[in-house]
């Protein structure tokens, strides 16, 4: 248990430490066979970032980032680099 | 897993084949009516409920869920202190529940996050419910009216009954305590294990001479049957490792996954279309029903753990030959992007195209700084037909928002495999010409013909072609680890964790 917590934590320290934070519209979101690609447009040009089907919160991002798209708001996305790819981890209202 | 199921298996069963407490209450009562005692107005209300709870046993209801011992005692002193009104609103909402999970399910898909895209029926059946409390319907016509009528859930209701009656008339064979489980082969003389194989084999339907101890040519027909509907190899011999992990099983474990399975069912649209595709991810199998009847049955490939296909209820709209396939970005990012780095020539010499996710344009991959992070390169790499793309020469779109379809594919002799949890989501099929066929049903167009313009075609084929369905054919990608198939039962393992999540909400009596 008390393993578990540790792991836990590290894993959310982790996650904190290392996310980068993403400013800007959603120009973009484009359905694939392993999750969603969102495609973000900011000054300093595009970010394509990506949310894997399966993973805990993909639904909620995937509503949050169509309904950015539709709206046309800016948006804070938390994004972390794993597996090759710039996976997000949460798409908020600015 | 097995762990889990262990006490839920002995609950469940215990209620339905033995008469429980709370019902011998409910018998108790009756005789007391039968002998003429005078009832009062609420003890005949509450067994009437108890008599519905129990008649919708045989279609996997758990008594216990709905009369605990805690409630019927709450009950008996609504009756006992006339308190009509009261009872009457808590046993209105005992035969609602009921009704609802009769109809739509007692666990509703979307409590079980990430591994079904199916949204819970609207519960239709309130007035049913009324008409059942004001006694102008009986237990029967109620659950015959909320039960969903179509094959699967027949299928499944007939698989519980089937295992139930097997255990009530102590037919399930139960392993011999001094026997120790060894490869069963044609080389093996152990008499014991012999019979003890075919008994198992006839309690899933595989055979019917349980009395000969000696392995003979039905044996090894039985025992090849076996392995080819469980998707194991085919080599006639029953190992420790595989073959009799899948035969000896408990028969508390296998009621309990039937009955799991056939709550699932309720998921479906209660009314089959006169042709569907139902794919069982569970078994990663699929088949093509026409007017209930199978018609086509194949191989599927399916998404593998972490890329788990969700089940799903879509529809076929299109067949297309000769498709594209988009890279998927985990592989764009991993594999192609070293391959672009190296040499932006590398998308022309694969048949793929750089196409922009911004201006949906093609772009020359040498204008590109393919050194950039992944994360800012904004672009889709999109190979072109023929027999090095991933999606084969045909595919099958579905509706669905998340990319998920059924393909051909470019490595077919991974259907040889026993697992086949192999794909990133999306469904592999091993015969899309026929399914090609079937769905083609009322155009110029069949297996042949699909075959001859992409795979047979004598120059290579580059455009990809849509072709319309003449009516819109359901798909189901839905997941039974419990099936029939040709009267024998099929347990297959739960590779996706669905009975365990169901299982986990269903004992914690939500």
């Amino acid at each position: 248990m008390k393993k578990m917590i540790i792991a836990a934590l590290m894993m959310m320290m982790t996650s904190m430490a290392f996310a980068q934070q993403f400013t800007g519209k959603v120009v973009s979101v484009i359905p694939e066979e392993e999750g969603v690609k969102v495609i973000l447009e900011s000054e300093k040009g595009h970010s394509s970032l990506f949310s894997v089907r399966g993973s805990t919160n993909h639904e909620e991002i995937k509503s949050a980032a169509e309904s950015a798209l539709l709206t046309g708001k800016p948006v804070n996305i938390r994004a972390l680099k794993k597996n090759s790819l710039t996976e997000i981890i949460s798409v908020k209202g600015q | 897993m097995k762990k889990l199921f262990i006490p839920l298996a002995s609950i469940i069963t215990s209620v339905l084949i033995t008469v429980p407490a709370h019902a011998q209450v409910t018998q108790t009562v009756m005789d007391q009516y039968s002998q003429s005692v005078q009832l009062s107005q609420g003890q005949l209300k509450i067994s009437k409920i108890q008599d519905l709870v129990l008649a919708a046993e045989t279609h996997g209801m758990i008594y216990s869920l709905y009369f605990s011992k805690n409630v019927e005692n709450e009950l008996q002193s609504l009756a006992a202190a006339n308190n009509i009104a009261v009872l009457d609103v808590k046993l209105s909402a005992i035969v609602n529940r009921l009704a609802s999970d009769l109809s739509r399910g007692r666990v509703l898909p979307n409590t079980i996050a990430g591994k079904s895209y199916i949204a819970p029926k609207a519960f239709a059946h309130k007035m049913i419910a009324d008409s059942y409390l004001n006694g102008s319907m009986s237990a029967e016509q109620f659950i015959s009216t909320v039960t969903p009528k179509n094959r699967i859930y027949n299928e499944a209701q007939a698989i519980v009954k089937r295992l139930v009656e097997l255990k009530r008339n102590g037919q399930w064979a139960t392993k011999p305590a001094n026997l120790t489980l060894a490869t069963v082969s044609k080389k093996t003389t152990n008499a014991a294990l012999i019979l003890y194989l075919r008994a198992k084999l006839d309690n899933f339907g595989y055979i019917n001479n349980i009395s000969n101890p000696v392995f003979d040519s039905e044996l090894d027909n039985a025992i090849r049957s076996f392995q080819a509907d469980n998707g194991v190899g085919i080599d006639g011999a029953i190992g420790t490792q595989v073959g009799w992990k899948y035969l000896d099983k408990s028969i508390d474990q296998l009621i309990t996954q039937a009955i799991l399975n056939l709550d699932r069912t309720r998921w479906l649209p209660n009314q089959n279309a006169a042709e569907y595709i139902f794919v069982n991810l569970a078994r990663q199998w699929l088949q093509y029903f026409e007017n209930e009847y199978e018609t086509l049955s194949m191989k599927t490939i399916v998404g593998r753990l972490d890329r788990q296909t969700p089940m799903m209820v879509d529809v076929s709209k299109h067949v297309v030959y000769n498709p594209t396939w988009t890279v998927p970005s985990g592989i764009f990012a991993k594999d192609k992007l070293k391959e672009l780095q190296k040499d932006p020539g590398y998308p022309l010499r694969h048949n793929m195209k750089v196409i922009s996710d911004i201006t949906k344009k093609e772009v020359d991959p040498f204008t590109v700084n393919w050194n950039a992070p992944a994360s800012s390169l904004p672009y889709s790499l999109v190979q072109g037909p023929g027999p090095t793309n991933a999606l084969g020469f045909i595919k099958f779109p579905l509706t669905n928002g998340s990319a998920i379809y059924l393909h051909d594919t470019n490595d077919r002799y991974l259907f040889n495999e026993a697992n086949r949890l192999r794909s990133s989501g999306c469904v592999r099929v091993e015969r899309p010409f026929e399914l090609g066929e079937k769905l083609l049903k009322g155009t110029k167009w069949n297996a042949s013909s699909l075959q001859q313009v992409s795979e047979f075609s004598p120059v290579q084929a580059t455009t990809q072609t849509w072709l319309t369905l003449k009516r819109n054919v359901p798909v189901y990608l839905f997941y039974q680890t419990s099936t029939l198939s040709g009267g024998k039962l099929i347990s297959s393992n739960d590779p996706y964790g669905v009975d365990a999540e169901m299982y986990k909400v269903l004992v914690s009596g939500k």
